[in-house]
């Protein structure tokens, strides 16, 4: 077993993680009924989907042979900064607050005001920034002859 | 592996898109009225059926004349404004508001409510709602993974565009013998062609007709190389497992392509068999780079 399995093995939780908190942020947001879900499973299954895409999006964009060369790109950027945000939003509810449904007209900041110590602040910045790389560290590291 | 990820998620996200603007329609229509849950359905089918064919309908209308590319762009930007109106209506209507009455004015005020997290994920949202069928569109149009008419079946029960664009392409298709004599071969490389070309086949002004394509053995160099050097628009057909380079239906000019071909490093180009199809109006302009 060489080191990409292990790293693709290791991130792979994480990665599944990601897509969990962006459905909890998403909905954290906009509320705990049927619809919301929906929208927010769906939401997270593309943002998780377009950056594990990103070595082949980079590729394209590279390769410049048509009119995707600044689309994609475009919306890989979006998807990332949208992924961080939800995933932020999911990690602190569920961290903090201890329920998604709970402070549904707060906003990020509040949320994270009420980080009972600094301890559990930064470690919350820091998985929501190892479950946002996840997906692209991920698709990098799996040997896919992604333009095929 | 690519293509297929991103068509998959931004299909599944363009049933979002549909579910968003139909959410819209209601909230402006009433949700006490079956006739107005019917009259969003079809609305809002068929606004996603004109993004899901918007690279198609570029492609035909769009570079035709100048009317037809100005009545595409209007046509265009007002159904995105619609759209994200639809969309904002729809999301702040279902979650917050609730009632029966629409009122922007209620919109307006519980927007300058929402926390600044809030209005940026419920603007992404509405931003990927806006875009999938224009991405499954864009990837569908670079990398055939299936016959259009098959994927957007359903969708094109709202929408007689799909009917009208789709369906003719795949209904008048049979196989024919290959070509059999070559004549009058013309030179490729006496004519002045300024590789790369978005397309080097036949340029037609539309209609049907036997088209022979022009087959190069697959691999992800062949593919770059060619699309680099020679035609934006080759593709990997799975199904024969070969580059689909180009398309004549004047036969002397798909020899002439081989031999060019060949020439420059491709020696297993081979013409195809002929098939009849239902073309419409080529592109003549070149937007390969």
């Amino acid at each position: 077993m060489n080191i990409k399995t292990i790293l693709i093995f290791a991130l792979f939780f994480p990665m599944v993680w990601d897509v969990i908190t962006t459905a909890l942020g998403i909905v954290g947001v906009l509320g705990t009924n049927i619809i919301a879900w929906g929208i927010a499973v769906v939401v997270a299954i593309t943002i998780a989907s377009v950056n594990l895409c990103t070595k082949g999006i980079l590729k394209l964009a590279r390769s410049g042979t048509n009119d995707f060369t600044l689309f994609l790109p475009v919306i890989l950027v979006l998807c990332i900064l949208f992924d961080f945000t939800t995933s932020l939003n999911g990690n602190a509810r569920y961290l903090i607050l201890s329920n998604v449904a709970a402070g549904k007209n707060m906003g990020i900041m509040e949320v994270l005001q009420k980080a009972e110590t600094g301890e559990q602040f930064f470690y919350i910045i820091l998985v929501t920034i190892i479950t946002t790389a996840s997906p692209a560290i991920v698709g990098w590291l799996t040997d896919i002859d992604w333009l095929d | 592996m690519f293509w297929l990820i991103l068509v998959t998620s931004f299909s599944i996200a363009t049933v979002l898109s549909f579910a968003i603007i139909f959410m819209g329609m209601i909230s402006i229509l009433g949700y006490n009225n079956f006739w107005n849950y019917l009259i969003s359905a079809i609305v809002s089918g068929t606004i996603i059926c004109f993004f899901l064919e918007s690279r198609k309908l570029y492609q035909y209308l769009g570079l035709g004349n100048l009317w037809q590319k100005l009545a595409y762009s209007i046509a265009g930007l007002l159904l995105t404004i619609f759209n994200i109106f639809m969309a904002l209506s729809g999301i702040t209507y279902f979650f917050d508001i609730k009632n029966d009455k629409f009122d922007f004015y209620q919109i307006l005020t519980h927007w300058r409510e929402y926390s600044f997290d809030k209005i940026i994920i419920i603007f992404f949202i509405i931003i990927l709602a806006v875009i999938s069928p224009i991405v499954v569109s864009k990837c569908i149009t670079i990398k055939p993974l299936f016959p259009t008419y098959k994927f957007v079946f359903l969708m094109s029960l709202f929408s007689s565009v799909l009917v009208y664009h789709n369906i003719p392409t795949y209904l008048v298709y049979q196989n024919i013998p290959t070509y059999s004599s070559m004549e009058n071969i013309q030179n490729m490389e006496s004519t002045n062609y300024q590789f790369p070309l978005n397309s080097c086949g036949d340029f037609t002004a539309g209609g049907a007709n036997v088209w022979y394509p022009i087959w190069v053995e697959y691999s992800y160099i062949n593919l770059q190389n060619i699309r680099r050097k020679f035609c934006c628009d080759a593709w990997h057909d799975p199904e024969v497992n070969k580059i689909q380079v180009a398309s004549f239906y004047q036969v002397s000019k798909a020899k002439s392509f081989v031999i060019f071909l060949q020439k420059n490093g491709f020696h297993n180009a081979e013409i195809g068999h002929g098939r009849w199809l239902y073309t419409y109006p080529s592109l003549k302009i070149n937007y390969c780079e």
